[in-house]
């Protein structure tokens, strides 16, 4: 069960945590000004009171967050070293067997898309693929704003790191990126499927449009090789 | 082609500079130049934010001083506006203020200073500090950290935080201490007075040592300082400008120094320097021996006897040295009004004036920071937000005087040949203006020190604290 | 044998060190604790001796600035970022919204005094493109943001540092320590700019003011909602703010304000967005404040501000 604890001492009697809370855990002491943790077994850890609580006082033993693709580990190692009570909050993803069945089942959802994205589009199948990459570089926090490709490159390659393992190799506007681990590789593997399809069209074209966002520039896929490491080419233009 | 001394960084003094001495070919020296390193900018960085909060924000200006800025970029609202806060409010100004210089000058005199006028200039540059004076006398050393420490104590009680204070506002003050503060800082005023009086006895044979420094430190230029009818007054007043002769060379009112002073920038520095116009070019210096040059009244009868004792071995008196015994002055004068003002001139009346909406206008402040005459001038557009700022801080205003004093300085050190000595001479030439250079470029600073002799740029020798290198 | 602590101060105020010196009687307790090998503002060692904690002021700003703490990080073990300008680029950040030339120009040129037209020359120390945090350049272990930290949190942060965990550093907000009691009072208005509200005892929200004690972290003690004057989030985000790319000063007031008084969620945003300069003004140059998806800091302080608001 989870444990929740408020700070008495801090609280500032608003009971805005009672009226959040979606599963009335609480209920409001008014001669003490202060919440009473009444039905803590109906708590599910949403930490939405947490969340609201203005001193920031209320704390739940129990609950673990996961390190997310969105919790930055930048912002997660100032935080750690910043109060003395954040280092518990957040644990490393789960063991192998269940990233591999995590993964196993991505994979399968990722495959139909890719289906249906090819009979519907067809030729557009490029398109697409840069339009997500370019979505996703927009809306991933990035809590340092690449300055030029290099840095892009960088971070790309740390952020791609759970899945892809990528290698990238600059000369002036030639660029060449190796992956070696590759979580469509392994997927395609899995069921069967030849390399170079659409799962690997729509991929390429997805980490073209993904670098070209976060480095400010253009980016044209030139020629991919596929093997145990696939190699792309790819001509870098200033925008 | 002229030898260059390099001095890097001075430390000891609230900011990032270093100094640099030209030397001709005759190894006389040509000139001596503060170089400050460093740059916040804030003229910039305050456009575009909401006048209202420049008293809380402008504080951050300055570790040091902040309670010059707060005060006056409030006084600036209040001038904009047409505004005049209650007396009450003023009197817990004052008292907020009365902490801050009593704190500001102590850290200069004591802290930053304290080792050179206690231990000598020629003391080794390992023991020159305020954790020496603590082995060395620690008795001395605790009263004066404490008058520091009770200083900034009644800052911390009236203005809510002792960096930073934050309680004034457009109007007057977000909150008036209680009876048993007030009871505390009159205490402590009390105690600092007593004690800065017995403090000046043993000061005086140290800084009569100082003589032939004070000789040399010799600096002929103007004094300018705020004026309340010929009484020191560190809120309000009439800018007053004193020749080297004594005679009032001017006198204008706060929002019209545009007309009266010039900015410029100098050489390998950020931080710019200010003489007088119209008519000028002349140079000035600001602080608290400008105070006393100006005005002969102080608001206190203590601090009023030093002062006519002071006045008396001639007026104006114009060495950088003196500063050091001027400040004496202006803090015992401000542990008597804490005593005062808290121990019953506040009164019970309200501490808070209805102030209109701000919108588009002009909002100039003048106050005597510890270190000399600042201005806050703001310019803000219909929204209350700031569209252009002017500041000029006390630092800015002696920059030609710390200069001349440095040069001064060098001169009668070179001599000597003793670059340990010659180093920590010129360090003490500026530490006289407790140079507060965080102000000053609206920055702050360190940094390790090198001393380079140069011929034509290049580098002939150099030395460095704790070996050659 | 005494911990070695070694102090250096960049682009900042210098008002940590001074809190520094206002542990009062308690630094003399500490002067037995540790031995300071180098504190720039007190003593003369100018060189980087080797040290156990290096406790940095300020932001970098210059490459001067840049210099001295690579070298400061190569004397010291152990390195903490003090105080907001170190810890988020602080006030000084804010230099992270402009050019360069922009400051040259609002410093050098225009207003009554400048004679104008003038610029340091080459033999001051070259201005960085932008001003960041101390971690932007060197490793940092230990955070303790505040304009300065309360004089409690230095020593509570100094000591962690040393091994001692007696005094804690939470993650609670500036309203842990408030005496104001946060109530419903349905139908107050958005007072924009205020720093102060009509009633003592009451939360500055609930009076439609914006203060910012709970989403700022608390090393202060609440001075300022103690004393009148409305929290300006000096001491930088609360750490929900850090973590969570969601959460964001704007969204995070607007809901506590809306909850409490009904003013729209939107009215607040939409306010602080308008003033970011001002609001955010303690942690602009940090990439937890201006990289998250949902601020668009340069957008709403950095153009509209260098024209001085429209």
């Amino acid at each position: 069960m989870i444990q929740i604890t408020v700070d008495d001492k801090a609280c500032v009697s608003c009971s805005l945590c009672a009226e959040i809370c979606p599963t009335d855990v609480f209920i409001w002491d008014e001669a003490k000004g202060l919440p009473r943790v009444d039905k803590p077994a109906e708590c599910f850890g949403c930490l939405s009171c947490s969340e609201i609580c203005p001193p920031h006082c209320i704390t739940h033993e129990g609950v673990v967050l996961s390190e997310s693709h969105y919790h930055d580990p930048y912002a997660l190692r100032l935080a750690s070293r910043l109060a003395a009570d954040v280092g518990g909050r957040f644990n490393v993803p789960g063991d192998p067997a269940s990233q591999t069945r995590a993964a196993t089942d991505l994979g399968v959802r990722l495959r139909s898309v890719a289906e249906v994205f090819k009979r519907t589009l067809g030729g557009s199948l490029p398109a697409v693929g840069t339009m997500a990459g370019r979505t996703l570089a927009r809306h991933l926090p990035r809590y340092r704003e690449p300055r030029g490709l290099d840095e892009a490159l960088a971070l790309a390659v740390k952020q791609f790191a759970p899945a892809w393992e990528l290698t990238t190799d600059r000369k002036g506007e030639d660029l060449t990126v190796d992956i070696g681990r590759c979580f469509v590789r392994e997927t395609c593997e899995r069921e069967g499927i030849e390399l170079g399809g659409e799962m690997c069209v729509l991929f390429y074209n997805y980490l073209a449009g993904y670098l070209g966002q976060m480095g400010r520039v253009r980016l044209r896929l030139m020629e991919a090789e596929r093997g145990p490491t696939c190699r792309y080419k790819v001509k870098i233009y200033e925008k | 082609m002229a030898h260059r001394v390099v001095v890097n960084p001075v430390t000891r003094i609230e900011g990032h500079a270093k100094i640099i001495l030209e030397i001709d070919d005759g190894g006389q020296l040509a000139s001596g130049h503060m170089q400050v390193l460093e740059i916040r900018g804030f003229e910039k960085l305050l456009q575009g934010m909401e006048l209202a909060k420049m008293p809380q924000m402008t504080a951050r200006l300055c570790g040091v001083c902040p309670a010059a800025h707060h005060l006056v970029a409030t006084a600036a609202i209040e001038q904009g506006l047409g505004v005049t806060p209650p007396r009450d409010a003023k009197l817990l100004r004052e008292l907020l203020y009365a902490g801050h210089v009593l704190h500001s000058h102590a850290l200069s005199n004591f802290v930053l200073t304290g080792p050179d006028i206690l231990l000598g200039i020629g003391a080794e540059a390992a023991t020159r500090n305020v954790f020496s004076l603590l082995a060395i006398d620690p008795e001395l050393s605790k009263t004066l950290l404490r008058i520091r420490s009770v200083g900034q104590r009644t800052v911390e009680l009236v203005g809510g935080r002792g960096v930073h204070p934050v309680t004034a506002v457009p109007g007057g003050m977000a909150a008036r201490p209680g009876a048993d503060k007030l009871e505390l800082i009159a205490g402590w005023g009390a105690e600092a007075a007593s004690s800065l009086e017995k403090v000046i006895e043993v000061l005086k044979p140290k800084l009569a040592e100082l003589e032939p420094l004070r000789q040399a430190a010799h600096l002929p230029y103007h004094s300018l300082a705020l004026s309340n009818g010929g009484t020191v007054d560190l809120l309000e007043g009439e800018w007053v400008v004193v020749d080297p002769a004594g005679a009032e060379e001017r006198r204008f009112a706060g929002p019209d120094y545009g007309h009266n002073l010039v900015e410029h920038v100098m050489p390998g520095s950020y931080m710019k320097s200010v003489q007088l116009k119209n008519p000028g070019p002349k140079n000035f210096f600001v602080g608290p021996l400008a105070r006393l040059n100006v005005n002969s009244k102080m608001r206190t009868p203590k601090a009023q006897a030093y002062l006519d004792a002071f006045r008396a071995a001639g007026t104006p008196r114009l060495s950088a040295v003196d500063f050091i015994e001027a400040r004496l002055i202006d803090m015992l004068g401000c542990a008597e009004r804490m005593a005062a003002i808290a121990g019953g001139e506040l009164g019970d009346g309200p501490v808070k004036a209805a102030v209109p909406a701000i919108g588009a206008g002009r909002f100039v402040g003048v106050i005597e920071a510890p270190r000399g005459i600042l201005v806050h001038d703001y310019t803000t557009d219909d929204g209350g937000r700031i569209a252009d700022v002017n500041l000029i801080v006390a630092t800015q205003n002696n920059y030609d005087a710390i200069d001349c004093a440095v040069a001064s300085l060098a001169r009668h050190y070179l001599p000597q040949n003793n670059d340990e000595q010659l180093l920590n001479g010129v360090e003490f030439a500026m530490r006289c203006f407790d140079p507060c250079l965080a102000c000053a470029t609206h920055t702050a600073g360190r940094m390790p020190l090198t001393v380079e002799l140069r011929r034509g740029g290049e580098l002939l020798r150099s030395v460095r604290r704790g070996g050659a290198s | 044998m005494k911990a070695r602590v070694s102090t250096d101060w960049l682009s900042g105020c210098s008002g940590c060190h001074v809190a520094m010196v206002d542990l009062h009687e308690k630094l003399l307790g500490l002067v037995e604790e540790v031995d300071f090998v180098r504190v720039p503002v007190l003593m003369d060692e100018k060189g980087y001796p080797k040290a156990d904690v290096g406790v940095v002021e300020g932001a970098v700003r210059s490459d001067h600035d840049r210099q001295a703490l690579e070298k400061m990080r190569a004397s010291v073990d152990k390195l903490i970022a003090f105080g907001s300008c170190a810890v988020y680029g602080g006030p000084s950040g804010l230099g992270w919204l402009h050019e360069r030339d922009e400051v040259f120009a609002a410093v050098y040129d225009g207003g009554p005094t400048n004679a104008g037209g003038e610029r340091p020359d080459a033999d001051a120390p070259t201005l960085e493109d932008s001003v960041v945090p101390i971690d932007e350049v060197v490793e940092v272990d230990a955070y303790l943001p505040g304009c300065p930290p309360h004089p409690y949190f230095i020593a509570a942060g100094l000591r962690a540092v040393l091994g001692a965990s007696d005094l804690k550093l939470t993650s609670m907000s500036v309203c842990a320590d408030c005496d104001r009691k946060m109530q419903k009072n349905p139908g107050a208005a958005l007072c924009r700019g205020a720093v102060t509200a009509d009633k003592d005892s009451l939360c500055f929200l609930s009076q439609g003011v914006v203060c910012l004690g709970s989403v700022s972290l608390n090393r202060c003690q609440a001075p300022c909602p103690k004393s009148g004057v409305a929290c300006f989030g000096c001491a930088g985000p609360s750490v929900d703010l850090i973590t969570e790319p969601h959460l964001d000063l704007r969204n995070m007031v607007g809901r506590r304000l809306n909850l409490l008084t009904g003013i729209p969620v939107e009215e607040v945003a939409r306010y602080f967005e308008e003033d970011a300069k001002t609001l955010y003004a303690y942690a602009v140059a940090s990439p937890v404040i201006h990289g998250k998806p949902t601020v668009e800091m340069r957008q709403w302080a950095g153009p509209k501000a260098a024209r001085g608001g429209e």
